[in-house]
């Protein structure tokens, strides 16, 4: 959707509106500002760093949440297709209107998409169409067609937006041409037959907004297609529909079927449809529909299961790690505020960006092959980036061993002289860096889901999973920020004790579990490295002999501890320790993890108002964020609008607009004074006597444009301060306006 | 579907038969749509009889929404013609090919055409396949005109009502209007007198005799029912369903006395209902198959013979053992589907009686458990709300149900409280005063200003909620963290998203740019109570009116 059009839906509290940039690429401009330790073109290739990863990362987010949603979507197709056989009630004195409603909070859109396109293959089918189609915009319906199975419902679909239905006869048309008023070639290669089309003249036939009109074209559908199909509105943005029109097309609608199979499909964005319908329609307009609610996954359980399916499976391995600050920010602002996958993915994105402000962070890939470590070299090696260099030796050693006592040189590193090495030896430690980082991570990654899958199993027998704080378990987003600290060791302890304490029949379920973990892997490098663990895994499933309970006495024996506890305990207790280690520990950690970098709260989480209070009390102080510009802050030195809004602070609730001016105006005679004053000591005393006896006259009209000049000023500032909303006007007292702010904190 | 509306057909039968007024208008306050269909059934069976000619047009003012729909949908319907896809669905146009649909005039040229093709059997008209031979005068044919929901006419064409009223004399055709209403005429008709009276018929609310007959006449046939080898219809059933349908009038008369409901909700119970029964039926099959099968215990059997046992209604006992167990299900399914909180199909799903449940022996039954589907939604829906929404829930609560006046005895913290309260309490007042004050909450929520909700917001915050923020060091001065949160962005979304999924209602207009806007709670105080509770916030002591 272009942003002018976003500018119009009132479901969006927040429109991004692009610079209107021009064609010559704007890295160009940040790269003047860049610092001097990069690589020549460093922030260029910066960039394209951060485009490769997070691409990456928000392809895998796109596919976790279609795999999330992939049962909703089904099971609205079904509701669809089952809309007029299976899901009709015998016996109901009349038939009802089947609504199917997919409830998105947080306004996700792709289950009805997607929902759309399995409805019409074709589009998927022919990629080519695809294009064509979506640029004939909205209100047309789309031929569909289905797989040539005879028992598969056929649907057409129509989709209707805010836009058309101002009124009931728009709206009817909306839907009705939806279906009708298709071309020839949407035709081809269809297996639903179309009525071809004829020509109508408006004045004899049916208006457009006429239901039978509708009627007369599926009647002659149906006679050229043995099965005719289903016809589905899509009501998009349902709750932007004006209620008392759409209670006449329901009516209108449902007083046709079922000779027309209408079936409503509601794009609803309100976390309960229900609640909603209940509130803007009458009973009698429900009483005709047959409502079927969908609720996608959203909230806090869509954050968890993305932000572990992204960077804790131990299938897929990120560019980037997200560090424990970061989970945490991402923990808080998904609990607290939203946590809709808008919100998560505009976090994720920004916390790519800030990650890949580091220069070092160019070298995020490796290098997958001699000839990129070569070209990289001589790329440093012709602009000279020593700085560069510098840092990367310094991080390489200093970071290894600072005190010599507590860290070991890792393998890498031993025995290489760190005063003469070539660059390219340079750059090969570095990769290997790499390497070591990533098996640390996917270690870590295998770790927490094992720990995960003996907390679901522990769950769901009933036992609390860990040693909570104030009663409240820990949500999945806070486990993992601890996970990233490494500060799961009680945690993981409490399982293993509870792990010792099962018996038979649970732990040869757990080891199910666990072993069903190893056995999914897909990767085959981590697979191969875990084969140790799965012998284990299936040696002591083999050692335990499942019961089977029946009698008493074997019930009261089945209640005992297993005997294989304890060696399984340990065994998790020692793999879990081994792999959750933290991961700040290796030298140039932080190219590939976020660490302890904050997440820059205010971008995405902003306080306006407060903010440009502020900025008008202390422009100083926003202006030297950037640039030294004011040495200091005298009130004289503000720029108008912030004097003025300095001594309308300092006023009552009701201000006199003259008085207001008065003191204004005072602030100005002191800022020309006090500007004037390096300039009067070089006229010489003659000089001057000289020019006020001469020019009596020019001095009153100076005065009288000093004058004009502070009314304009004043004026201007005033403005400035209504259009930013700090000025209430009065009808009583036309030349008086209420304060809208008080007490700020200064 | 004549049932309970006998004496007002047999008065419109003979009224059209013998000599028609002009103008009918049929009040039915209670079930206008049933009496629409009684209507039209009896004017369907005055067409098939040969007595004399009629011709009608059923329409109704929703669907009709404009005057030349209304025009086009009689016309066509008067004379029996159905526009053709193929044919560009042309209407009706006349021998002479005219368009009707333009204006008031065309139509009534329209209905003289329609009346004059009606005469002459040579017309365009497809007299349904019946050759009418010898001509007929103008006195042996009607056309009826049948508006449903007439009150609509009022507002979509307010304007052709009187003519639409006077539509014989206008016309000069022997055409009779009829509008049906839930609505008196009295409320509907233009003023000033313009359009004559019609000749009134008010129909009463149907007896107890007459909805019984209609719910029993609606148990499907045996065609009817889909899936064969499904035996909840079946006709051996039909006396139980009469007594199962009267069971439920039984209960839910007091509240409602429309057919239609009243068949939804038996829909919905009776596949539970007879469960047991056909449960029970299946056991006997089993076991008479079983007693065969030892019975022929060593020879062949005589290939796939069907063992058929009849299905037959239940005893007197095990009826009122079902319609003991079934009762609270019934009042709960009325609880339920009436206000349309869940559907018909899903609550039968859902409530499906444990199985065997006639085998159990009559002591031990237990009660049928009882699944309302609705309660876990919404409940879930605020559960799952982020603690920003719910502390601008509880604050909009508590904005709503408080007096503006009383925020600074509730809220003020600090020297200004203490100079207010030697005010005196306003409940004192109230006391003295004359006329009873009734509390707000039986009033409903007030509407309040974004800004003041936003100020309460920020007092709760700062009370309830600095132990589980995040450490801020930036903020030093008192209350600066709330001062700031409660100005963010996420908390003005947060207020927009609660309005667009109704928790709030906007009360002022979305253009209105220069005030604060105002807003409604839209939860009630359980709700609200159970909010609080999540945030640990004391809601019953900030409460200026408690409950």
């Amino acid at each position: 959707m272009s942003p002018t059009s976003d500018l119009d839906d009132p479901t969006k509290t927040c429109v991004y509106l692009p610079k209107p940039s021009s064609p010559s690429n704007n890295t160009r401009s940040i790269q003047v500002r860049a610092p001097k330790r990069r690589l020549n073109h460093g922030y260029d290739v910066q960039l394209e760093a951060y485009e490769v990863a997070w691409s990456r990362c928000l392809k895998r987010v796109q596919a976790v949440v279609r795999e999330l949603q992939a049962p909703i979507v089904s099971a609205v197709k079904t509701s669809i297709d089952d809309a007029y056989s299976k899901d009709v009630l015998t016996g109901l004195p009349y038939t009802e209107l089947p609504v199917v409603a997919v409830s998105a909070p947080g306004g996700s859109r792709s289950v009805i998409s997607d929902v759309v396109a399995l409805l019409e293959p074709r589009r998927t089918r022919e990629g080519l169409q695809r294009g064509e189609e979506s640029t004939q915009g909205k209100g047309k319906a789309r031929m569909v067609e289905e797989d040539d199975e005879p028992t598969q419902t056929h649907s057409l679909v129509a989709h209707i937006r805010p836009g058309d239905c101002s009124n009931i006869s728009n709206a009817m048309r909306a839907i009705i041409l939806g279906f009708v008023d298709r071309h020839g070639e949407e035709e081809d290669g269809l297996v639903v037959q179309l009525p071809v089309a004829t020509k109508r003249r408006p004045a004899t036939s049916l208006a457009m907004f006429d239901i039978v009109l509708l009627k007369t074209w599926y009647r002659a559908l149906s006679q050229l297609n043995p099965q005719p199909p289903q016809l589905v509105v899509v009501l998009h943005n349902f709750e932007q529909l004006d209620p008392s029109v759409m209670q006449d097309v329901f009516y209108i609608c449902s007083k046709n079927i079922p000779h027309l199979p209408l079936v409503f499909l509601l794009d609803s964005s309100a976390p309960s449809t229900m609640t909603n319908l209940h509130a803007a329609y009458s009973r009698a307009t429900i009483a005709l529909l047959r409502v079927s609610v969908h609720t996608t996954p959203s909230g806090l359980d869509l954050a968890n299961s993305v932000i572990e399916k992204v960077f804790f499976d131990p299938d897929f391995e990120p560019d980037v790690v997200l560090g424990f600050a970061a989970l945490d920010f991402m923990a808080e602002f998904s609990s607290r505020h939203t946590a809709s996958l808008d919100a998560i993915l505009t976090m994720l994105q920004i916390i790519h960006i800030r990650h890949f402000e580091s220069p070092l962070t160019s070298f995020v890939r490796g290098f997958d092959s001699e000839a990129a470590l070569q070209e990289t070299a001589t790329r440093i090696r012709q602009t000279s980036s020593f700085s560069l260099i510098d840092s990367l030796l310094t991080r390489l050693w200093g970071e290894s061993a600072p005190d010599g006592l507590s860290k070991e040189l890792p393998e890498y590193l031993k025995g290489i002289p760190w005063s003469d090495l070539s660059l390219e030896a340079l750059l090969s430690l570095l990769n290997s860096a790499r390497n070591d980082f990533c098996k640390r991570a996917a270690h870590l990654r295998l770790g927490y889901q094992l720990v995960r899958v003996v907390q679901r199993f522990m769950r769901a027998q009933g036992y609390k999973t860990s040693p909570s704080v104030n009663g409240q378990e820990d949500s999945e987003l806070t486990f993992m920020s601890r996970t990233m600290r490494g500060r799961v060791g009680r945690d993981v302890k409490h399982l293993a004790l509870m792990v010792r304490k099962l018996h038979d029949n649970q732990l040869n379920a757990l080891l199910g579990e666990m072993y069903s973990l190893f056995f999914r892997l897909q990767n085959t490098e981590v697979r191969q490295s875990e084969t140790g663990a799965r012998e284990f895994l299936v040696q002591a499933r083999a050692n335990i002999t499942p019961q089977n309970a029946t009698l008493p006495e074997d019930i009261h024996e089945a209640k005992k501890a297993s005997a294989m506890g304890p060696s399984v305990s340990e065994w998790f207790l020692s793999y879990v320790e081994d792999r959750l280690t933290t991961l700040d520990q290796q030298p140039l950690w932080e190219i590939w993890s976020t660490g302890v970098t904050t997440f820059p709260s205010e971008l995405i989480n902003p306080a306006p108002r407060i903010t440009m209070v502020n900025a008008l009390l202390h422009p100083s102080d926003v202006v030297k964020a950037h640039r030294t510009l004011y040495a200091s802050s005298e009130l004289w030195e503000l720029p108008d609008t912030s004097i003025l809004f300095k001594r309308y602070m300092e006023a009552g609730r009701l201000i006199n607009v003259y008085d207001l001016y008065e003191s204004f105006a005072v602030v100005l005679e002191t800022q020309k004074e006090k500007r004037a004053v390096p300039a009067t000591p070089k006229r010489s005393e003659k000089g001057k006597k000289k020019i006020a006896e001469e020019d009596e006259e020019p001095q009153i009209d100076d005065e009288e444009k000093w004058t004009l000049e502070v009314h304009a000023r004043f004026m201007r500032a005033l403005h400035e301060l209504d259009y930013m909303g700090f000025v209430k006007h009065t009808g009583r007292k036309p030349d008086h306006i209420f304060k809208t702010v008080y007490d700020v904190p200064d | 579907m004549e049932q309970g509306y006998e004496d007002a057909i047999s008065h419109i039968t003979s009224l059209i038969s013998t000599y028609p007024p002009p103008f009918i208008y049929i009040h039915d306050p209670a079930t206008p749509h049933l009496a629409a269909l009684a209507v039209r059934a009896s004017l369907d069976r005055l067409r098939e009889s040969s007595d004399i000619r009629i011709r009608y047009a059923a329409v109704d003012a929703i669907s009709c929404f404009n005057p030349r729909l209304l025009y086009d949908t009689v016309l066509n319907a008067l004379a029996e013609w159905e526009p053709e896809w193929d044919q560009g669905c042309s209407n009706w146009s006349g021998p002479s090919e005219q368009r009707f649909n333009e204006s008031l005039d065309g139509f009534l040229h329209g209905l003289q055409a329609v009346q004059a093709s009606f005469m002459s059997p040579n017309g365009q008209i497809d007299g349904k396949g019946k050759a009418r031979e010898n001509t007929v005068t103008d006195e042996d044919i009607r056309l009826v005109i049948l508006v449903e929901r007439a009150e609509r006419l009022k507002e979509s064409m307010h304007d052709i009502l009187v003519p639409l009223s006077r539509l014989r004399e206008l016309s000069r055709t022997e055409v009779t209007l009829i509008l049906l209403s839930d609505v008196s005429w009295e409320h509907i008709k233009p003023p000033l007198g313009a359009a004559p009276d019609p000749y009134y018929i008010d129909i009463g609310p149907l007896s107890k005799q007459a909805i019984l007959r209609r719910l029993e006449v609606l148990f499907p046939t045996f065609h009817d029912t889909q899936v064969p080898g499904d035996q909840t219809y079946d006709p051996a059933l039909r006396p139980l369903y009469a007594h199962f349908v009267s069971t439920l009038y039984g209960i839910c008369s007091p509240y409602i006395t429309d057919p239609n409901e009243l068949a939804y909700i038996a829909a919905s119970q009776w596949p539970g209902f007879v469960r047991p029964i056909l449960d029970e039926h299946e056991r006997r099959v089993d076991e008479h198959q079983q007693a065969r099968m030892e019975e022929e215990d060593g020879i062949e059997p005589h290939g796939e013979e069907e063992v058929f046992v009849e299905l037959r209604p239940p005893t007197e006992d095990v009826r009122i053992r079902l319609m003991r167990l079934f009762t609270p299900l019934i009042t709960a399914a009325l609880d339920t589907l009436y206000p349309r909180l869940s559907f018909a199909n899903a609550w039968a799903k859902a409530n499906v009686p444990p199985t065997n449940l006639l085998s159990i022996p009559p002591r031990q039954l237990p009660s049928i458990p009882i699944h309302k589907l609705e309660d876990q939604d919404s409940q879930a829906t605020l559960k799952s709300l982020p603690r920003m929404a719910k502390f601008i829930l509880v604050a909009s609560f508590i904005a709503s149900n408080n007096p503006a006046k009383t925020d600074m005895r509730m809220f003020g913290r600090g020297r200004d409280e203490r100079k207010k309260r030697r005010g005196g309490s306003p409940r004192k007042m109230s006391a003295k005063s004359t006329a009873v004050k009734i509390p707000q909450r039986q009033l409903g929520p007030m509407a309040f200003p974004l800004d003041r909700m936003v100020a309460i917001l920020g007092v709760l915050l700062e009370e309830n909620d600095a132990d589980y923020r995040p450490p801020a060091p930036e903020y030093t001065i008192p209350g600066e963290y709330t001062e700031m949160e409660i100005s963010r962005i996420t908390v003005f979304s947060q207020v927009m998203e609660l309005s667009a999924s109704h928790l709030l209602y906007r009360t002022s207009p979305h253009d209105r740019l220069e005030m604060s806007p105002t807003f409604k709670c839209g939860i009630g105080f359980d709700a609200a109570l159970g909010l609080a509770r999540d945030i640990a916030v004391p809601l019953h002591d900030l409460l200026w009116d408690p409950v």
